[in-house]
């Protein structure tokens, strides 16, 4: 059973005990900022991998911590890397980019046999794993979208998940996903107006055809967020309705049409452990618990079992599956507000005392600057009476890419 | 008086005395004053009187008729009913005096002993009977007390002893008083009044210091020279207010004398020391003294001698109270006017207490007022309280109810802002006590106390605990060395957390914890210098450690019921405290405990030689219901010794050993309301502590300065602390989760305390080291290499200085300063990138300290006037907590926004807080 308890910090808490406390006085808050002193810092060695049961070149990624002003790691580079598996079958590994070791061949995990890890880094340290037997395949029952409430209070619709072990056997998992939404640009319409020529007497515009690119367009997101449950305390080994993203109803994801791509990783207990604390960490408290951190170690030690060498990271090796699914905002939430574009119409007009040819420059760079997007015109005739729209609400591309992803079903 | 002395003088000086005793006197006299005598004496003889007019005016009605008799034959005649005597110095010379003899010869020896003293051997058989000359120079010059003289001196006294009897009063009412207390300084004589206020105490002859305390009266003292018996009453004011200690000198060396060294706290003194809104806390008082602090500010629980807030045994009229604090630790639960004694032992316990390794907080309600209505009221910025006692059966049985609540939710509910608007806030606590003396040799007390708070973190979760304690005691005096004492105590300590939240994962989870003990305590006091204190106590534990229910329809939480934990802890104990000679005394405890983990309920048992998990699981055991899964147990030993070098300086050690059966389980550094208590069980052992101590202690200035220095040194076993990030609540096999260890600590504490005088006050210093030790042959158990680090609560650093400063009866300044070294914390010492996001790596656990912490308090205190007449008795208190401003942090925390590390810190009272309460007593 995995319950968190952990009461977000809304900072409410502090204040309320000050109002309460201070009737008539007034008080700034009593959480601030505090600074981190980073003289504390340690290079440690992180080494970061995934090794599962896809039949594909496996990665292994090696770096270093970093201080908290400077913007990234360090990759840790000429480090010698194989991954044993059972007694004698080694997978060896090469540097492909920096900090990036591939296995030199594919292979895949097969559930039931154990795993190692070897790593030795050019300053003559070495680290290994702990053994790890590679988890049974759980394959997700189902992937569906819910009108549900976040914890905040915000309606809008869950991805959940349910899964199924009948053996019972798979307890902890994993979840990362792909989410890739439609964008409709609501005043799209087939021509773009380009002007060519200006003179006193005359604009002249060229009209183009506008892409059907510019109409329907598709964004994806990667989660970066650990995602970690169990079925511990459930009465069987099933996942129900375990929510595994959220969107808020007015969220452009979607405002029309959305598809996730869901990876169930299945773990072990010590990996799944060790997801929790470090995400854990990260989480704020509530003020009056904090949660005690303290150096998180891994299944992966120095060799020599000196506790100077240290080292952060994970062994994982996990078996993978997947499923997509597909849906409409109105299948789920059609009666909730939606995100809308702000999509003003707008018409330039001369200006008091403004020449005819000075408007017109005018209007050309306005058209050139690309912030606005041609919409109609009033008649023919008076071809300078033009009506536009902000760039998205006509130019999807602004907010996606116009080609229609190769999965994409509609 | 001047001219007694003088005539005295004069009367050793001269050398020639004798007496015309042959000169015969008639005279007759009816129903005469003495002074009309004297006038006819001196009319018919040439003797003349000398005396004080005051001594002879009272003596009248006189008769006699004398014939042809020697003036001594008149005068002892006239005088035999009086106290006066005479002295007939010459022919002409007669000298009156009051009480005293003159002597015409010195006493044998008076000016030290003559070698060729003859008579010696003649004079050793018989009695020598030595005058008792009162002499200015034998009391010294701090004593200024009134003197009474009592009786008349007659020649050729034998008795060494004289009685004296008399009624004791109160002096408005005219009623007598009962069971008032007379001592005699020094000479172990003690009488009591009776029903009629009537006493009779036997005194030496010559000067007593007759000391009378009667309860609510105000004390007597004066000094008695004794000539015969008599009579004396005795007339005592009332004790219109109690506004500084009572002061009474035999116990002023009790911090030196006694052998079983206690921190006691005044209750009455503790309104005087300046803490957070004005409200009084004896607790916190507590916390000024060396060896005892917080975790921080707004963190509740207690850390006696680097020992875990768990340890600490806390009763209230020997019921537990398992949470003694409101709001997180920023209020003690404890009603201050219901007080009456509070006993803080963490040297030496005594060993008719345990079950907890690092001190007892022996609290004890004071009795409820037999003989008429009292009441007590305090209106502060957050609390109010109020506390009545009434006389039940006159002079007999009283009860006493005393109620505290915070209006803060009224305040909450009126402001503005809406995210307030919705907010729990309020605690409250009720204590009432029932005393009732059932005969002059058996008393019995009840007392029922019940707490409670409701706090809302956030908008969707409301946090409810309680605690609830009762005790029902009976005490009883067989006889004279023999006393017995009867208790039935229970206790309860729960929360309650409820969620409802915006997800499908609402729910409500409630822990209880419940105790029920009786305790058999006898003393025998064998011999003066030999005393008993045995007795059997036990105690039955249920805990339900967590039910979930799924709240409302929607809830994908199923119900969850963690199986009932049950346990008993019984103990026989014996103590000595035997006196070796005057100067050393020894106080032998040993305790047995035996504790009884019992069904019904699982337990696992896990593979030997792999780390507690639940892969490790080989076998689940199911016991019946009080079918005993497992038994632990042990002595314990409890020695102390005190070695007097003189009245005001002693030595003391002590040995402890103490054993727990029960542990508080958290993940957070400090104790928060949802801590839950555990038992032991198959898997989880109990705590062990030893602590040896030595001691100093040494009063100065006629009691004045009190002085003391102790060492400690504390060794503990299976300790329990958390592997890092563990789930806590509610999970089945906690034994997976927390690990046990080694825990090392040690320390000096300096006290120096101001007793007397418009400055007093206390200064206090520590400096001691709490460690603790995870170790494993696994990793995965072990912490920073399996190595000894600081405990969340080591503060080498603790100084803290109370003083106070009285202007005048009605206007004191109080002043609390505190500093403490900063506890340790785990700080972050690098960032990563772990599968695309940016985490922070935390240093090895406790390697730094946050900032150190240190906070001014002033306090002015306005006590209402002092008319004896007015119906209640008011007193005002203006404080201003943390004068400096000073930002302490209370916890130290990282968040990761945006992929970014920020570190945060909070605090309590970042800013001065100022406050004033109103106080009255009726």
């Amino acid at each position: 059973m995995k319950l968190s308890f952990k009461f977000l910090v809304e900072l409410n808490m502090c204040r309320r005990i000050l109002i309460i406390v201070l009737i008539g006085i007034t008080l700034s808050t009593c959480v601030e900022p505090f600074e981190a002193a980073s003289e504390n810092f340690e290079s440690i060695v992180v080494i970061n991998t995934v090794v599962t049961n896809e039949f594909k070149n496996q990665e292994v990624l090696i770096n270093r911590t970093f201080r908290f002003e400077e913007d990234g790691p360090l990759a840790e580079q000429g480090a010698e890397i194989k991954i044993i598996e059972g007694e004698d079958m080694v997978y060896d590994f090469t540097e492909t980019s920096e900090g990036v070791y591939t296995s030199m061949q594919e292979f895949a995990v097969v559930s039931g046999k154990e795993y190692q890890l070897f790593v030795k880094t050019t300053d003559g340290k070495s680290y290994r794993s702990d053994k790890v037997i590679a988890p049974q395949e759980t394959s997700i029952d189902s992937v569906y979208p819910k009108r549900v409430f976040n914890s905040f209070g915000v309606e809008g619709i869950g991805i959940l998940v349910d899964t199924f072990d009948p053996a019972g056997n798979a307890v902890y998992y994993r979840y990362e996903f792909e989410e890739t939404y439609r964008i409709r640009a609501p005043f799209w319409v087939t021509t773009d107006i380009n002007p060519i020529t200006i003179t006193e007497d005359e604009i002249i515009f060229e009209r183009v055809e506008r892409s059907q690119k510019k109409r329907r367009c598709y964004n994806t997101n990667i989660s970066v967020d650990i995602n970690v449950t169990d079925t511990e305390g459930f009465e069987e080994t099933r996942l129900k309705g375990y929510m595994v993203n959220f969107i808020p109803a007015e969220d452009i994801r979607i405002e029309d049409r959305y598809s996730i791509f869901v990876r169930q990783y299945v773990q072990s207990r010590e990996a799944n452990g060790f997801y929790k604390i470090l995400n854990s960490f990260s989480e704020s408290e509530s003020l009056f618990s904090q949660i005690q951190p303290g150096f998180l170690e891994g299944n992966i030690v120095s060799e020599n079992n000196n506790p100077d060498d240290k080292v952060l990271g994970f062994f994982e090796v996990s078996t993978v599956t997947e499923q997509r699914i597909f849906f409409d905002r109105d299948e789920v939430i059609s009666d909730l507000p939606k995100f809308e574009l702000d999509c003003e119409i707008i018409t330039p007009l001369p200006l008091q005392f403004e020449t005819t040819e000075s408007f017109r420059r005018r209007l050309r760079f306005f058209i050139n600057r690309g912030e606005l997007i041609y919409l109609q015109h009033a008649g023919d005739e008076f071809f300078e009476l033009l009506s536009f729209v902000p760039r998205p609400c006509g130019d999807c591309t602004v907010l996606g890419s116009g080609k229609v992803p190769d999965f994409w079903q509609d | 008086m001047k001219r007694f002395f003088t005539l005295l003088f004069l009367l050793f000086s001269c050398f020639f005395w004798g007496q015309d005793q042959d000169a015969k006197l008639s005279i007759s006299f009816e129903n005469s004053e003495l002074t009309s005598i004297i006038k006819q004496i001196e009319e018919k003889t040439n003797y003349r009187f000398y005396f004080m007019d005051s001594w002879v005016d009272e003596v009248k009605d006189i008769s006699g008729t004398f014939n042809e008799v020697t003036i001594e034959t008149v005068l002892n005649e006239v005088l035999k009913s009086t106290k006066i005597n005479f002295y007939i110095k010459d022919k002409n010379t007669i000298i009156l005096t009051q009480n005293e003899i003159i002597y015409d010869t010195l006493p044998n020896r008076f000016f030290g002993t003559y070698e060729d003293s003859i008579s010696v051997t003649e004079t050793q058989k018989k009695k020598i009977i030595t005058p008792f000359f009162s002499s200015t120079k034998k009391s010294s010059k701090k004593e200024t007390l009134e003197t009474i003289k009592i009786g008349k001196a007659t020649r050729g006294n034998l008795r060494q002893n004289f009685r004296l009897a008399g009624y004791v009063k109160n002096v408005k009412s005219g009623k007598p008083l009962t069971n008032a207390i007379i001592a005699v300084n020094g000479k172990d004589i003690n009488a009591k009044t009776d029903q009629k206020g009537y006493y009779d105490i036997e005194l030496d002859v010559g000067l007593n210091i007759l000391e009378i305390n009667a309860i609510g009266m105000e004390k007597f003292k004066k000094k008695v020279i004794i000539y015969s018996d008599g009579r004396y009453d005795i007339s005592l004011d009332e004790r219109i207010e109690l506004l500084e200690e009572v002061f009474i000198e035999n116990e002023v060396n009790n911090n030196v004398s006694e052998v079983v060294t206690k921190t006691k706290i005044d209750v009455e003194e503790s309104k005087n020391i300046p803490l957070a809104l004005g409200e009084r806390d004896v607790l916190k008082v507590a916390t000024t003294l060396p060896g005892i602090t917080t975790a921080g500010e707004g963190a509740s629980g207690y850390n006696v001698r680097g020992g875990k807030s768990d340890q600490n045994l806390i009763l209230l009229d020997d019921a537990v109270v398992y949470n003694p604090q409101h709001f997180f630790g920023i209020f003690s639960a404890l009603n201050p006017f219901a007080l009456g004694e509070v006993n803080i032992y963490k040297n030496s316990i005594p060993a008719e207490f345990g079950g907890r390794l690092s001190s007892v907080f022996d609290i004890q309600t004071k009795d409820a007022r037999i003989d008429s209505l009292k009441g007590e009221v305090s209106i502060g910025p957050v609390t109010g309280n109020i506390l009545l006692e009434a006389p039940i059966v006159k002079d007999k049985a009283g009860l006493m109810v005393g109620g505290r609540g915070a209006y803060a939710n009224w305040v909450l509910r009126s402001l503005d802002d809406e995210s307030l608007q919705n907010s729990e806030a309020s605690f409250y606590d009720i204590v009432a006590k029932y005393n009732h003396l059932l005969s002059e040799r058996s008393k019995l007390e009840a007392m029922a106390y019940v707490s409670r708070d409701d706090f809302s973190i956030t908008s969707d979760s409301l946090y409810v605990y309680n605690n609830r304690a009762m005790s029902l005691r009976w005490n009883y005096r067989f006889n004279e060395k023999n006393t017995g004492k009867l208790s039935l105590s229970n206790s309860q300590y729960k929360f309650d957390i409820e969620y409802d939240g915006p997800t499908n994962t609402d729910f409500d989870l409630g822990y209880s914890i419940d105790e029920t003990q009786l305790k058999l305590h006898f003393n025998y006091l064998y011999s003066d210098n030999i005393k008993f204190d045995y007795g059997l106590s036990s105690k039955l534990y249920e805990v339900n450690p967590g039910s979930i229910d799924p709240e409302g329809e929607e809830s994908i939480v199923t119900p969850q019921r963690i199986e009932e934990e049950r346990g008993l802890e019984s103990a026989a104990f014996l103590t000595a405290e035997v006196g070796l000679s005057e100067k050393l005394t020894l106080d032998a405890g040993l305790r047995y405990s035996m504790y009884n983990a019992l069904g019904e309920g699982t337990q696992n048992v896990y593979q030997d030689g792999s780390p507690r998990s639940e892969e490790t699981v080989v076998e689940t055991l199911s016991f019946d219901k009080n079918e005993i899964i497992e038994t632990y147990g042990g002595l314990e030993y409890r020695m102390s010794a005190r070695y007097l070098f003189g009245e005001d300086f002693s030595v003391k050690a002590s040995y402890n050993k103490t054993l727990q059966f029960i542990h508080t389980l958290s993940n957070n550094t400090t104790v928060s309301p949802i801590d839950t208590w555990k038992l032991s069980d198959l898997n989880i052992e109990p705590q062990s502590a030893q602590q040896y101590a030595l001691g100093l202690y040494k009063n100065f200035s006629e009691n004045a300065y009190e002085l003391s220095l102790e060492g400690f040194y504390k060794r503990s076993k299976n300790i329990l602390d958390f592997k890092t990030g563990a789930d806590i609540l509610l999970n089945e096999n906690i034994e997976t989760e927390v690990l046990q260890g080694n825990g090392k600590s040690y320390g000096v504490e300096l006290l120096l305390k101001k007793q007397k005088g418009k400055l007093y006050g206390w200064l206090g210093y520590t400096y001691s080291r709490s460690f603790i030790q995870l170790d494993s042959e696994f990793r995965e158990e072990r912490v920073n290499a399996g190595d000894y680090f600081p405990s969340n609560f080591d503060k080498p650093h603790d100084f803290s200085l109370v003083a106070n400063y009285k202007f005048t009866r009605r206007f004191s300044l109080a002043t609390n300063f505190v500093y403490q070294t900063g506890r340790p914390v785990t700080f972050p010492v690098g960032n990563f990138i772990f599968n695309g996001s940016e985490f922070t790596v935390f240093s090895d656990r406790n390697k730094f300290r946050i900032p150190d912490f240190y906070r001014l308090d002033i306090g002015f205190n306005i006590e209402g006037n002092h008319k004896k007449n007015k119906i209640a008795h008011s007193f005002w208190t203006i404080s201003i907590y943390n004068v400096l401003g000073r930002n302490n942090p209370f916890s130290v925390f990282f968040v990761t926004e945006d992929g970014e590390v920020k570190g945060l810190q909070s605090s309590i009272f970042s800013v001065p807080v100022p406050s004033i309460t109103y106080n009255f007593k009726f």
